[in-house]
């Protein structure tokens, strides 16, 4: 892949399609659709945001480096299915 | 009775349904709710969709799987036979496995700790509804749209089009509040050129990220090329993002990727920032 493929301008695609081009000379503030019944599918729910957001951030870190809190948690040796007693494989 | 069991046990897709699966929501639910989590708990329906797929790869890498085994659920779409048993039986990992977990899990209470002060501001709330995307994919790919983009596009009334501006536009209005946003935030040539004349919500034009604060928005590889939203500046003028339509790393298309991705964008990659304004100041 080139350098002028990883940096295609986002901008020459956008007003390539005539549409588009249109929205972008005449901007318009986005219609409530919600106020419309128009329900959008997003996670509204600021907690699972919040969970998820931080999940992210703590994967960027080195991966066996621990942080200033503790690690443990109550379930950490927890069997739940007696019926298989296979100890999880090394490479998972 | 535990070698009948092994034998039955199968690696679970995308768009399955069995007892085997609703088996493992719940015990994903109750792994996540031990670590805090609960707020990313899902339906114990069993069938395995794609928000049971990121719950097992988030629970996954909470239990210390391997790095290429978490990424493989959602890159796959499969759930494999030694994810199920950690989530289910997370005593039988092995040592290195629980070591990581541990160090994992600390990292984390250490980051919501950090950032639990700024937790109500809408910058926050901004940054985590983007970041919570990561991982997001144009289905089928290269199309421009599906599933959360093209509600994305939607919000602001386009079609299937280039939508890395549209991402940012979309969290700073939707979940900042920010006010005043029109359509040109799809295009990253007028976003650069409001915020160089100052026309609000847009605040300033900087050349570097020092000093912004998340949320800004960061214009990337050149003028009316490719914008992301700033979770973070670094040292030496860089910054952390989370970008709308770019690839998971250096190797794919920047500006038309079509993934939600965290990266580190360098100086040089930086073409500016718009800082932005949200309704309460912080």
């Amino acid at each position: 892949m080139s350098m002028s493929d990883l940096w295609l301008p986002s901008d020459g695609l956008l007003v390539g399609d005539p549409i588009a081009a249109q929205k972008i000379q005449t901007p318009y503030e986005t219609p409530n659709l919600e106020a419309e019944g128009i329900r959008l599918g997003d996670i509204d729910d600021d907690e699972a945001n919040e969970a998820a957001a931080a999940l992210v951030l703590a994967t960027f870190d080195d991966d066996d480096v621990a942080g200033d809190e503790p690690g443990e948690t109550d379930d950490d040796d927890e069997i739940d299915d007696h019926d298989d007693d296979d100890n999880v494989a090394s490479d998972v | 009775m535990a070698t009948q069991q092994r034998s039955q046990m199968q690696p679970l897709k995308l768009g399955s349904r069995s007892d085997a699966a609703r088996a493992l929501q719940a015990a994903t639910n109750r792994r996540l709710r031990a670590r805090g989590l609960a707020a990313l708990a899902v339906e114990e329906n069993g069938v395995v969709d794609a928000r049971t797929l990121e719950a097992v790869r988030k629970t996954a890498w909470a239990l210390g799987a391997l790095v290429e085994t978490y990424e493989s659920i959602t890159r796959d779409g499969v759930i494999p036979i030694g994810v199920q048993r950690m989530i289910r039986n997370p005593g039988r990992r092995t040592e290195q496995q629980k070591s990581r977990g541990k160090a994992r899990m600390s990292r984390l209470r250490t980051h919501r700790k950090r950032r639990a002060t700024e937790q109500r501001s809408s910058r926050a709330r901004t940054v985590n509804a983007f970041l919570a995307k990561i991982g997001t994919r144009e289905q089928p790919a290269g199309c421009n749209g599906g599933g959360i983009i093209t509600t994305m596009q939607t919000f602001w009334g386009f079609g299937r089009v280039p939508w890395c501006g549209i991402a940012c536009g979309y969290h700073a209005v939707k979940f900042g509040g920010v006010s005043g946003l029109r359509s040109d935030v799809a295009a990253v040539r007028a976003i650069e050129a409001h915020a160089r004349a100052g026309r609000a919500p847009y605040g300033r034009w900087q050349s570097s990220p020092e000093g912004a604060l998340p949320g800004s928005f960061v214009v990337i590889g050149g003028t009316g090329v490719h914008v992301g939203m700033l979770v973070e500046p670094l040292s030496g003028g860089r910054a952390r993002t989370v970008e709308g339509n770019t690839s998971f790393g250096p190797g794919g298309s920047q500006s038309n990727g079509g993934c939600v991705a965290a990266r580190i964008r360098s100086a040089s990659e930086i073409t500016g920032v718009a800082t932005m304004n949200y309704p309460d100041g912080r």
